[in-house]
């Protein structure tokens, strides 16, 4: 029992309001921009990740000893949970893209 | 068998660790005593995984391992404390502690009191104890203890010891602390590390021998 998935929530938690904003504020840069404006929507959320993962390792890095605790790698847990969160984003995104700028493809 | 052999480490062009040899079977307590900057935090490091040194052999079962930690085959307690403290106790013992042993662990009064409660709104000490506790009731089949006996009352440490001899019957402890008599009292080997190399320690004379105590002591 390697107790993966409540491991990543608690991990994410850390992340989870400023990840949030982050995604907010990348798809305010679509809405300002339009679609052609997904490549700075991508690299605002990428410097939110730089962001996290550099506020993490420099204020709160003795908890990773409580994740190898578990069994877990701290690279493992920051690929999972950043990937399942751009994942997010990028639903999110192509979502918004549709409903404001193809409305037609709704149905 | 943790088997911990050809360290080599140092810092700045400055040899910490060589000839470095330890082993450590399930049922038993290896005591590492050493001055201060003599290594012994970034031995046990190495042995979990979390520092990479210029050479190192550790083994499990003949079988490399290169990160302790992975797989819960290694616990380490580091001198700091090391929970998040944004979660809710009961939340974070269960992924610690081993299932064989919950009853027991659940059963101590500072878990019972505090599991509903975060770490930071704990006491350093309540905090630091129970910190141990989730590593002594880890379900590592090798664990490592930095300090264990430091910012402790002498009560908890007897108490502490008592765990360790208990859960020593079928893990293996490697153990560093400053308060020597206190390893001296609970393991049934001693290392020390003298200029970067690991001397089995037959008895306290030994100690007066590498210059680890003086002869008042």
């Amino acid at each position: 029992m390697t107790h993966l998935r409540p491991l990543l929530f608690q991990f994410y938690k850390t992340f989870l309001w400023w990840n949030l904003l982050i995604t907010i504020v990348a798809i305010y840069a679509v809405n300002l921009g339009g679609p052609g404006n997904v490549g700075n929507s991508i690299i605002i959320k990428l410097i939110g990740y730089l962001g996290a993962w550099s506020f993490q390792t420099y204020f709160y890095k003795y908890v990773y000893f409580y994740y190898r605790n578990a069994g877990q790698s701290v690279k493992k847990l920051y690929s999972y949970t950043f990937s399942i969160d751009f994942v997010t984003y990028l639903l999110l995104t192509g979502s918004y893209i549709i409903y404001i700028h193809y409305p037609h493809v709704k149905g | 068998m943790l088997k911990v052999d050809s360290v080599q480490l140092d810092f700045d062009g400055r040899k910490i660790l060589q000839n470095v040899y330890l082993d450590c079977k399930p049922g038993e307590v290896t005591g590492l005593l050493g001055r201060n900057g003599s290594g012994k935090s970034s031995l046990l490091k190495i042995i979990f995984g979390t520092l990479t040194p210029y050479y190192k052999y550790v083994s499990i079962d003949d079988a490399f391992v290169q990160k302790g930690y992975l797989n819960n085959r290694i616990a380490y307690l580091p001198q700091h404390n090391y929970l998040p403290q944004n979660i809710v106790i009961k939340h974070l013992a269960p992924m610690l502690v081993d299932p064989l042993a919950w009853d027991e662990f659940a059963a101590y009064p500072l878990y019972q009191e505090h599991q509903h409660k975060k770490p930071r709104e704990l006491s350093g000490g309540e905090l630091r104890k129970l910190e141990t506790l989730m590593i002594l009731y880890s379900k590592a089949d090798y664990i490592l203890l930095d300090e264990p006996f430091t910012h402790i009352s002498p009560v908890q440490a007897e108490e502490i010891k008592a765990i360790i001899r208990k859960r020593a019957t079928y893990k293996g402890f490697i153990i560093t602390d400053h308060q020597y008599y206190n390893i001296l009292e609970i393991s049934d080997k001693i290392i020390l590390i003298d200029n970067g190399s690991t001397k089995l320690v037959k008895n306290k004379e030994d100690l007066i021998t590498y210059g680890y105590l003086s002869s008042n002591s």
